[in-house]
């Protein structure tokens, strides 16, 4: 037996330094999917050690280097799973019957009921504010349409299982409280928005067909068909043509990272993916015209992602933005990233263009307080309420001084000088070049009531004149609330020029000659 | 660094073995002495001078008992080592404990709090200070001979086996394996082996099950009905059974694993069919030591009932407020002191009710126990008490507990832990066969199933220690 014991000593030496031995070799391992980047090595020193911070970070670097570690955690999740039908503790992914997966918050959202389901006052407030950014774009020939958006636990109902289910009455608490109290808040203030909840409960497709039995969001086909009734109402408001085909060619993948796969991807385990039944036909279709195509901003959730990437796969959009929760700003399809900062030149090239803004109402997150819906409503207010020319009051402020900043990232700078009273309370600013009005932000007053910054979108070069380059004519006002305002300011000539200088010389011309770069 | 993390396992514990076996004899303890101080470190750096500091002190002081022993003088030494080590328990331990009270005292009166610094807690503080009061006591009672070399000594506070959560080990039972000690690859296996179950204990049952009573124990009183209630209970006496009996374990093999034969810190706790037997298997090392180092010293017994009943109490209330700085772990000794003080006065009167009777109030007694150890406060325990007897929102109502607090592996575990701990019960009075050398075949498949129970046990605590991100993808 001695020599057994020698063996099974060095079994379990072998089998405690096998994971450092790979992190040291390098040995390939199993890919984790939704692991974070590696910890770096920490910084070695008496005062990192004697806090223990050094202890902290070393142990965070070898766990995530564990070599192996892809295996290990295959195989334990596996065994959890196909023993106990359980995923691991704390894991965002539940199983559902025959195998449906479901994320824990719509298993969340599925399960709310009493004190965690919305107040009567907050829909109605939603609805009318998304009412009035519908009614106001509509004004402006550009189509905002909200789109509900189900949970998966609403499509796949049936397949939750018990251990997921709060005992509520039926219909949901939910159903009534969050879905049809906004649809029938919608209805009352004549919205035009599209319900894919109703849609995809009601269509005679396969179910997994427009939503995968592994996945989180819903296909490729899903959103297409989603996209399909926001585009029918974008005809409807702006009165232009547009179709919107779902046989262009995003095609169902057999990879395993399709997004049909996002919710099995988090299971990290051993099991084949399970690929929809029926896989939609690829047809490939000429892209419409350019100038018949409407540019596109999608404002919401994970969900946009797949409309963001077939949208530009079916060539039907022009330029296209995405606001990610409004912490995100994703152009496309250059894939620039960029913090949202509400009226700043990113946030108006992602907004100011678009024809079609596509407002996603996820459900397990809608009606949640503070969410981005509310914040994007609230970004997207003081833009869609213009300053009425015939009715602008025009006293009790003024305008003395101009000085010209100059254009910064496709938008022009002024300050002016003056009177402007009450400087806690917001001036508003509108400015029309050549007569065509321009989205105009007061972004800074000073206190003592005599300067007002102002930028908008750089109105253009203008005609040229004897090899000059004319500018453009713009005129300004401002005006605070419905009792103060100044003189219209104007026409006044406004040139290209570089951040910081008017573009003018001493007799008021543009100072670019044509042809030159301002 | 406990013992059951992926850094113990894949490189300490392989970095130190490979170490210590190529190390001649000789110089073995000095190969474990550092390892010990790097494993402390890691947790406790700042405290560490403190601890070899006290450890220098003691064998100072305990050479000076041994030098005046009998006299008057060694029992000033004496006294003043166990203040010491007493004061620094209070400081570190209790201040902010006892500041606080005080605090919530004369905010009562009107009066603005203290300034005041909480004070860390170094780990194992509270068991090392226990072992060198023991090694002092020793030394004065002539129990024990003074450590021959400092080295000894200090390996015998820092020996990483034990200095983060005990055993609570006595120098007199160790002071000849710390100086001479044999090493064979069978004692090697059986420390593997050892160590395997140890981990399996905490990180496959008792964590799992953890699962199940951190669901129970973060309910609303509102929530909790008399089946969930009873289900945290139950499953908490499993998961601090498993958690703190499988880090026993655990110190176990890694002291076979470099010689030591350290002994047994729990027996089957759950078999017995008293609260004062309970006492003799739970925390063994504990126990014995508040037996000999605090219930004899207050007079024990020797000085009538009525003294020894109080002793008794004092004892266990002192060893609720040992096991935390909260009123719960004193009221959670309180209520074990309160059942053996019944006990002693029913005397044998209690051996009349039937057996099965008395092991059931016995694991019902140590259940309802265990909340007030559990609880977050004393709130809490009441309110978690007060369901499992249908006082709650609920009252008695039969709802099953709610299937989500109840993942089906931490069912299982629970169920193997339950099964594991009272099938024995039969098995107590049956008389014993003799062991007997298991087949050659059996003994391999065994050998090969702790190799197994090695290998999941690690998988599973890697798993345990990944969070993926929920939007990876996106």
């Amino acid at each position: 037996m001695r020599a057994v014991d020698r063996i099974t000593v060095c079994l379990y030496v072998a089998l405690a330094v096998l994971p450092l031995v790979a992190l040291k070799a390098g040995w390939r391992d199993h890919e984790i999917y939704g692991r974070l980047p590696p910890a770096a090595y920490p910084e070695r020193s008496f005062d990192a050690i004697r806090s223990e911070e050094f202890q902290a970070a070393y142990t965070a670097w070898f766990e995530s280097r564990l070599g192996f570690k892809g295996y290990s955690i295959a195989t334990d999740n596996a065994l959890l799973y196909h023993l106990f039908r359980d995923t691991k503790p704390g894991s965002a992914v539940k199983l559902g019957l025959d195998g449906v997966l479901f994320n824990d918050e719509d298993t969340a959202y599925y399960n709310k009921y009493g004190r965690d389901l919305p107040d009567p006052y907050r829909v109605w407030l939603l609805a009318d504010r998304i009412a009035e950014a519908q009614r106001k774009l509509a004004a402006q020939h550009r189509a905002f349409v909200p789109v509900i958006i189900p949970a998966k636990t609403t499509i796949y109902r049936n397949e939750i299982a018990p251990a997921w289910k709060r005992h509520l009455s039926s219909p949901r608490p939910v159903d009534g409280a969050v879905y049809a109290a906004m649809k029938r808040a919608l209805d009352d203030r004549h919205v035009r928005y599209v319900d894919v909840r109703d849609m995809f409960l009601h269509s005679q497709e396969p179910r997994d067909l427009l939503w995968a039995q592994d996945a989180r969001h819903w296909t490729s086909y899903g959103a297409c068909i989603a996209m399909q009734q926001a585009a029918a109402i974008y005809v409807e408001i702006s009165g232009k043509p547009f179709r919107y085909d779902c046989t262009f060619k995003r095609r169902w993948e057999p990879t395993a990272r399709h997004d049909d796969f996002d919710l099995w991807r988090l299971l990290n385990m051993w099991r084949p993916p399970k690929p929809p039944n029926k896989i939609v036909p690829v047809l490939t279709r000429p892209a419409p015209a350019s100038d018949t195509r409407p540019n596109l901003l999608l404002v919401g959730t994970s969900f946009c992602w797949t409309w963001l990437r077939d949208a530009s796969a079916s060539g039907a959009f022009g330029t296209m933005h995405m606001d990610y929760y409004n912490k995100l700003l994703v152009s496309w399809p250059d894939d620039v990233h960029t913090a949202v900062n509400a009226h700043d030149a990113a946030w108006h090239a992602a907004f100011d263009n678009k024809d079609l803004i596509v407002l996603d109402l996820f459900e397990s997150y809608l009606l949640a307080p503070n969410t981005y819906v509310d914040e994007v409503l609230a970004d997207l207010a003081p833009e869609l309420d213009p300053i009425d020319e015939a009715t602008a009051p025009t006293t009790g402020a003024a305008i003395r001084e101009v000085h010209d900043l100059g254009v910064t990232n496709g938008e022009h700078y002024m300050e002016l000088y003056g009177d402007f009273p009450e400087p806690t309370t917001p001036y508003q600013a509108a400015v029309t070049c050549d007569g065509v009005r321009k989205n105009a932000t007061v972004y800074y007053q000073n206190p003592d009531a005599s300067q007002l910054n102002v930028r908008f979108a750089d109105p253009g070069l203008g005609a040229c004149h004897d090899g000059r380059l004319d500018g453009v004519q713009c005129t300004i006002r401002v005006v605070q609330g419905t009792t103060r305002g100044a003189p219209l300011l104007g026409p006044r000539r406004v040139c290209p020029a570089p951040q910081g200088q008017s573009g003018l010389d001493g007799d008021g011309r543009c100072t670019h000659t044509c042809g030159s770069s301002p | 660094m406990p013992f059951s993390s992926l850094l113990f396992i894949h490189l300490f514990l392989p970095v130190f073995l490979v170490a210590y076996w190529v190390t001649p004899k000789l110089a073995k303890n000095y190969v474990a002495i550092a390892a010990s101080l790097v494993f402390y470190a890691w947790g406790a750096p700042r405290f560490l001078p403190v601890v070899v500091g006290l450890g220098v002190i003691d064998y100072a002081i305990s050479h000076q008992i041994a030098r005046w022993r009998g006299q008057r003088r060694a029992k000033a030494l004496l006294a003043a080592g166990v203040t010491m080590h007493l004061s620094v328990l209070v400081y570190f331990k209790y201040s902010n404990f006892f500041v606080g009270e005080l605090d919530a005292l004369i905010a009562h009166f009107g009066m603005s709090p203290f300034t005041w610094n909480k004070v860390v807690l170094p780990i194992g503080v509270s068991f090392i200070t226990f072992e060198e009061i023991s090694y002092l006591c020793d030394v004065y009672r002539g129990d024990a001979q003074p450590a021959r070399r400092l080295s000894q000594y200090v390996l015998f506070l820092t020996l990483f086996p034990h200095s983060i959560a005990g055993p609570i080990f006595r120098w007199k039972d160790l002071e000849a394996q710390l100086a001479e000690r044999t090493q064979s690859w069978q004692l090697a296996r059986e420390g593997f082996e050892r160590f395997a179950m140890g981990l399996a204990k905490k990180v496959l049952v008792a964590d799992s099950v953890g699962v199940i009573v951190d669901g129970v124990f973060g309910l609303a009183p509102a929530q909790l009905t008399p089946g969930v209630a009873w289900l945290g209970a139950i499953g908490y006496a499993i998961q601090i059974y498993f958690d703190f009996s499988g880090y026993s374990d655990m110190a176990i093999g890694l002291g076979k694993l470099i010689g030591f034969r350290f002994k047994e810190n729990f027996n089957r706790p759950y078999i017995s069919a008293s609260i004062t037997e309970f006492w003799t298997r739970w925390h063994i090392s504990l126990s014995s030591w508040l037996r000999d180092y605090l219930y004899i010293p207050l007079g024990g017994n020797r000085k009538g009932r009525n003294r020894a009943l109080v002793n008794l109490l004092i004892v266990f209330t002192l060893s609720g407020l040992w096991h935390g700085a909260a009123w719960t772990f004193v009221m959670w000794g309180i209520f074990h002191g309160a059942f053996v003080t019944v006990e002693r006065l029913l005397g044998d009167r209690r051996d009349r009710m039937p057996l099965a009777l008395q092991h059931a109030m016995t694991l019902a007694i140590v259940t309802i126990g265990w909340v007030f150890f559990r609880a977050g406060s004393f709130g809490q325990a009441c309110d978690v008490i007060a369901a499992m007897f249908g006082a709650g929102a609920h009252g008695l109502e039969p709802m099953p507990p709610r299937a989500e607090l109840m993942p089906n592996f931490a069912l299982a575990a629970l169920a193997i832990g339950l099964a594991i701990v009272l099938v024995p019960i039969a098995a107590k009075y049956r008389t014993a066969r003799p062991s007997t050398e298991p087949r050659l075949p059996i003994a391999l498949a065994a050998r090969l199933g702790y190799v197994a129970l090695f290998m999941v046990s690690a998988i599973h605590l890697t798993n345990m220690r990944f969070t993926p991100l929920i939007y990876f993808k996106f």
